[in-house]
């Protein structure tokens, strides 16, 4: 399946956009030791024509913030720490949604109406404004003595395992349903009157039909998580925690993650008279959502072409049936 | 079917429970389990006496109904209104698109597949970037980009959210009904003379229906999301500002029953017309 996907222009266009700012990023880090270069002034001619925030025109590349601070550069590092908070959360929800989609598919999958039903509300709750509800109290300092109450790895590891928390049972019953589809088609029967356990059933009869869509769902589920992240940082809840500076008016993102990028640029932008704070985080994120869409749209083109890993197997079978007839054998009847 | 009916219900409003009082769990970064299930029978009694629950605003003390009402209304307002109008939008492109050159049908739909893979913050921005435009550029101020004191913005925020769902219900439909051409019914419809109108609207809409409705839910679902950050971004006065002021798990609880409400009895309702309507029965 992976070969096959390397020859798909829209895949490896959507993974070398991602793999080229996760190793930018890491390399901007090791060389540069991430140095934000600062512009408060506009100088030309010896002369300080402008302050801060200067336009992409004055300050190429992207321009800088109302600090002076490049936009590009903040944006280079804060790719890794985007990308790297969404793989963890990605890859905890789905750990513990496979294992519980798994008891649920193998085991529960006669329930399934009330298990359905039980978790058919998540339908109707915004997943944003839940986090949001959740993570003020422990993200946001105390208004009035602006003092956190928890150290900045207490913040980060508690937003980690929250976010990725809240996602487990949608993804959980995603993936128990198909498992438990997978199950009820007639070759388990047969593996069954064979004599195979249920664990040899999961991983010689559904495994391989289940890897493939389970590919679509960690797609889909780093997609969700990173626009959940960006949603998050609209409402000023920032990876890390949000510095609130003065009285309340202006906050400020601890690390130079995306959200607390984009989420300053809706706090701080003025869209008349300086887009490219709104648009340098927007654009680069949306482009980033777009690459991992590229690749979701060919895995889903791979998989319906051949229905994944499966029949390749049988393919290759089929090539091995030697094709010079005549030398193997004569026809009887000719 | 009527108990069967009932017993998803109350699960699902049990459902919705838990989650609504998920925020009692945490007391900081430590879980209280004794704390939550004492908030859970809290909102349980309090949401049994609708009238009494209040709220905090500015320091005093409201009563939640009808305080609640007017954002949520609203909200709902614009966000039904989203949805239908991004249905009809789909409905119209997916009945143009058949009358559209091979070659053009694939950029339509590559294109539909970006729109559909945008964030909505890009959209929302790129929204309010163009009418600032034409503002400056024109002096016409074509609607209100935030919301002013005492007027309710409805057009724009509509249009904005429509832009992702249509884009989802369009290359949802053109798969679907790209199915639905392949059969025997289509052939012997088209041989009896049936037009393109009356073939899409009549018969392969009846038939697409259920996936759709099914396909709905998860629309639904993210653009409750988006219309978090539509109101947030628009300075609408909805139900998710309201949430956003007053994030505590009672008010959380109480709007998460009010929004399940409404697409309750749509889908109820929606079941019953499909099994009326083609004989099938769906539990959507």
């Amino acid at each position: 399946m992976i070969r096959r996907l390397m020859k798909r222009p829209m895949f490896v266009i959507g993974f070398i956009f991602i793999c080229g700012l996760l190793v930018a990023s890491i390399l901007y880090s090791l060389i540069w030791h991430d140095h934000i270069p600062e512009n408060l002034f506009l100088i030309r001619n010896g002369q300080m024509v402008k302050p801060a925030p200067l336009s992409p025109l004055e300050a190429p590349p992207l321009g800088t913030d109302m600090r002076g601070n490049s936009l590009a550069a903040m944006l280079l590092i804060g790719a890794k720490f985007t990308l790297g908070i969404a793989f963890i959360i990605t890859l905890i929800r789905l750990s513990f949604a496979s294992f519980l989609g798994w008891i649920y598919g193998m085991y529960l999958y006669r329930f399934r109406r009330t298990i359905t039903g039980l978790l058919d509300g998540m339908h109707y709750i915004p997943v944003t404004i839940l986090a949001f509800v959740i993570l003020a109290p422990v993200l946001k300092p105390d208004i009035m003595t602006e003092i956190y109450m928890y150290s900045r790895t207490e913040r980060e590891i508690a937003e980690i395992i929250i976010i990725a928390a809240i996602g487990i049972p949608v993804a959980a019953l995603d993936i128990g349903n198909l498992i438990g589809e997978i199950k009820q088609r007639d070759f388990i029967t047969s593996a069954k009157v064979l004599g195979a356990n249920s664990l040899q059933i999961f991983w010689n009869e559904i495994r391989p039909h289940f890897i493939p869509k389970f590919s679509l769902i960690c797609i889909q589920q780093l997609i969700q998580v990173m626009i959940l992240l960006a949603h998050l940082g609209v409402l000023s809840l920032f990876f890390g925690g949000t510095i609130l500076q003065g009285r309340g008016s202006s906050i400020h993102s601890v690390s130079d993650e995306w959200s607390g990028l984009i989420g300053l640029a809706f706090q701080e932008g003025q869209a008349t008279t300086e887009p490219w704070l709104f648009f340098a985080p927007v654009i680069t994120f949306t482009l980033a959502i777009l690459a991992f869409s590229f690749m979701l749209e060919d895995v889903k083109k791979v998989m319906g072409e051949r229905g994944g890993t499966v029949q390749k197997k049988v393919r290759d079978k089929k090539s091995a049936v030697p094709t010079d007839k005549e030398t193997n054998f004569d026809f009887l009847n000719r | 079917m009527v108990i069967k009916q009932s017993v998803r219900l109350i699960a699902t409003l049990i459902g919705i429970l838990f989650v609504g009082c998920l925020p009692a769990l945490f007391r900081g970064l430590n879980l209280s389990f004794s704390n939550y299930f004492g908030q859970m029978g809290d909102v349980l009694v309090q949401v049994l006496h609708p009238g009494q629950i209040g709220f905090q605003y500015e320091g005093r003390m409201y009563p939640l109904f009808p305080g609640i009402l007017n954002p949520y209304f609203y909200s709902m307002k614009i966000f039904f209104a989203a949805l239908i109008f991004s249905f009809l939008l789909a409905l119209a492109g997916t009945y143009i698109t058949f009358f559209l050159p091979q070659w053009l049908r694939k950029t339509v739909l590559f294109l539909a597949f970006i729109g559909e893979s945008l964030p909505d913050i890009f959209i929302m921005v790129v929204f309010q970037m163009i009418i600032i435009l034409i503002y400056q550029k024109t002096g016409l101020l074509l609607l209100n980009t935030s919301e002013g004191f005492n007027q309710q913005v409805f057009f724009l925020p509509v249009l904005c959210l429509s832009i992702l769902p249509a884009c989802f219900f369009y290359r949802m439909m053109m798969v679907a009904v790209g199915e639905q051409m392949d059969m025997d019914y289509i052939t012997v419809a088209k041989s009896k003379g049936l037009g393109g109108c009356q073939l899409l609207f009549k018969h392969i809409l009846r038939n697409i229906a259920v996936p759709v409705l099914s396909y709905s839910k998860t629309v639904v679902w993210m653009l409750l999301s988006n219309l978090v950050i539509l109101e947030f971004v628009f300075g609408m006065q909805g139900l998710m500002t309201f949430i956003y002021n007053n994030p505590t798990p009672l008010v959380f609880t109480v709007s998460l029953f009010l929004i399940f409400i409404p697409f309750y009895f749509l889908y109820t309702f929606f079941s019953i017309l499909i099994r009326k309507l083609t004989g099938r029965r769906v539990v959507i």
